[in-house]
């Protein structure tokens, strides 16, 4: 026995062709989509810099707001996948829908990160200070707080099945609560309006273009989400099964 | 007004693009590394199991 | 129906006897609450009209972090002592050791609240004792408990479960905040019994979501 597994290590291990063809497949995919997200991101690249038209009071700062905004939307997205996947953790108990909740909240919690920062940027320029306490960045701030609880649940529960169940309560309490956090923070800011003007949305009337503009801007960020969400999960199932197979050959004795 | 604030357009695109691009990058190198593992103890698994036939 | 809250009571009575014999969680957190309202005077230096308009947010913070206190001790006893299999294995509804759980903390902290709020309205000089205002830290009180004895029960069983419930909890909570501080702002102002206001209307809404999330959820937190 000993003798056949020093022959084996010196040869390098072939992977067995059905596992090749899989991973050739995924791949494929995974490659048409990020062509996809790179030719999304380019059009939106360009209608951000040269198709909208530059904000008369603002000026070419406020083009941060396509991204700005494009990420609050991605990111409240990922939440509601983190939600319905946790739904579906629950109710099938298949750890698949477990492992698209937690990519999807790793990647909403990047996405609520970045939007914070890029609202500070744009808002230093525009209104001389770093934060304001306005509706959205109130209430995603909020989200970014779930969000790290949740993969706090997750990262100090060791039990892996439990804490994918822990994470699920709370992917479902803390979405049916999100709506009622955004009610009270805006009722909140009718009561306390902010002393600069904090409207983040471009004015009465947003002319078309910054309207395709911003659609532009958020197809490509989701399509980007959408192949973070891939290779992460990916990251999780490949993962799951080196677990399953170093336990195997534990049991053979290795 | 306009133009002084080009800085922190830039910052806020250049952040983003890094981060979210680096986060896929880091990923991807991740599981090309796991599917490297994963290769080896497929084969070590097919090594071990042809004198134990009968479990 | 009858057995479910004979069950219930029964659960809700064997937490009352714990706390009569040790009397840790009341008394505990009910010095917390009245060292937190010293501490504020010394860290605000509180003028009369300030405090008025800082009484209400003063007044919920300190509740809410009362409140996380007395939850941190929901299901440490079970689960320090193993009982937590015990009551796993108990012939009743899931649903029912929440909601005995949910009852038994807010009888602790209104308990708590019997004190506090005549010493927060004696120090800060604040009408807090109306029955608006009773009202609204009844229901503030509820929502918190709701919140909290969900998530405790997945706290205690994970690592440093006394940091980790208030980041599991708090986020949720923010509406609560937001609305009990206005909801008391507005009664001490003067306003009428807001049956109909918004913010009454919210505390009612997160407690019944809460509550009946919990109820659907419990059972998944407590497997296994």
């Amino acid at each position: 026995m000993d003798k056949q597994l020093v022959l084996q290590e010196t040869a390098p291990p072939s992977v067995g062709p059905r596992v090749a063809a899989t991973q050739l497949r995924e791949d494929r995919a995974l490659r048409l989509l990020l062509g996809l997200a790179a030719i999304a991101m380019v059009v939106a690249l360009y209608a951000i810099f040269v198709y909208a038209p530059t904000e008369r009071v603002m000026g070419h700062v406020q083009r941060i707001f396509y991204v700005h905004v494009s990420l609050a939307w991605l990111s409240y997205l990922a939440f509601f996948v983190v939600f319905a996947c946790s739904v579906g953790y629950l109710w099938r108990r298949d750890e698949r829908w477990d492992a698209v909740a937690r990519a999807s909240a790793e990647i909403g919690v990047v996405f609520t990160t970045l939007f914070i920062l890029s609202g500070a940027l744009w808002g230093r320029p525009v209104w001389g200070t770093w934060w304001t306490w306005d509706a959205r960045l109130t209430t995603t701030a909020l989200l970014w707080f779930l969000y790290v609880a949740y993969l706090m649940l997750r990262a100090y529960v060791p039990d892996t099945a439990r804490a994918a169940r822990y994470a699920a309560v709370l992917g479902i309490v803390g979405f049916l609560d999100v709506p009622i956090i955004h009610m009270s923070v805006v009722w909140w800011r009718t009561l306390h309006p902010e002393p600069t003007v904090a409207r983040l949305d471009s004015g009465p009337a947003a002319p078309p273009e910054m309207v395709i503009t911003l659609v532009l801007a958020s197809l490509a960020f989701g399509l980007l989400y959408l192949a973070l969400l891939i290779v992460r999960v990916r990251l999780e199932r490949l993962r799951d099964e080196v677990r399953q197979l170093e336990q195997a050959l534990s049991l053979r004795g290795e | 007004m306009q133009l002084q604030n080009l800085p922190y357009l830039f910052v806020a695109y250049t952040l983003v693009w890094l981060v979210l691009f680096g986060y896929l990058f880091v990923i991807a190198a991740q599981v090309r590394a796991v599917r490297r593992d994963l290769d080896q103890l497929r084969a070590q698994l097919a090594a071990a199991r042809p004198p134990h036939d009968g479990d | 129906m009858s057995l479910y809250f004979r069950q219930l009571a029964a659960l809700v009575l064997k937490d009352l006897r714990l706390e009569l014999r040790r009397r840790e969680t009341v008394a505990g957190v009910l010095v917390f609450v009245l060292l937190v309202l010293v501490l504020f005077q010394f860290a605000l230096d509180l003028e009369r009209a300030e405090a008025a308009r800082l009484t209400p947010g003063l007044l919920w913070i300190t509740l809410l972090f009362a409140g996380l206190l007395a939850l941190g001790r929901a299901f440490a006893a079970e689960y320090d002592q193993g009982t937590l299999d015990g009551l796993r294995l108990a012939p009743v509804d899931r649903s029912t050791i929440y909601l005995s759980k949910v009852i038994a903390t807010v009888l602790f902290l209104s308990l708590v609240e019997l004190v506090a709020l005549p010493a927060f309205a004696a120090a800060l000089d604040a009408p807090l004792l109306t029955p608006g205002v009773l009202v609204t830290v009844f229901l503030g009180t509820l929502g918190l408990a709701a919140a909290g004895t969900l998530f405790a029960a997945a706290a205690v069983q994970a690592r440093a479960r006394d940091v980790l419930l208030p980041l599991l909890v708090l986020p949720l909570l923010a509406p609560l905040l937001i609305a009990a501080v206005h909801a008391t702002a507005d009664l001490m102002a003067g306003a009428a019994v807001p049956w109909s206001a918004p913010w009454w209307e919210l505390l009612v809404g997160l407690c019944v979501l809460f509550l009946g999330a919990a109820v659907l959820l419990f059972d998944a937190l407590l497997e296994e």
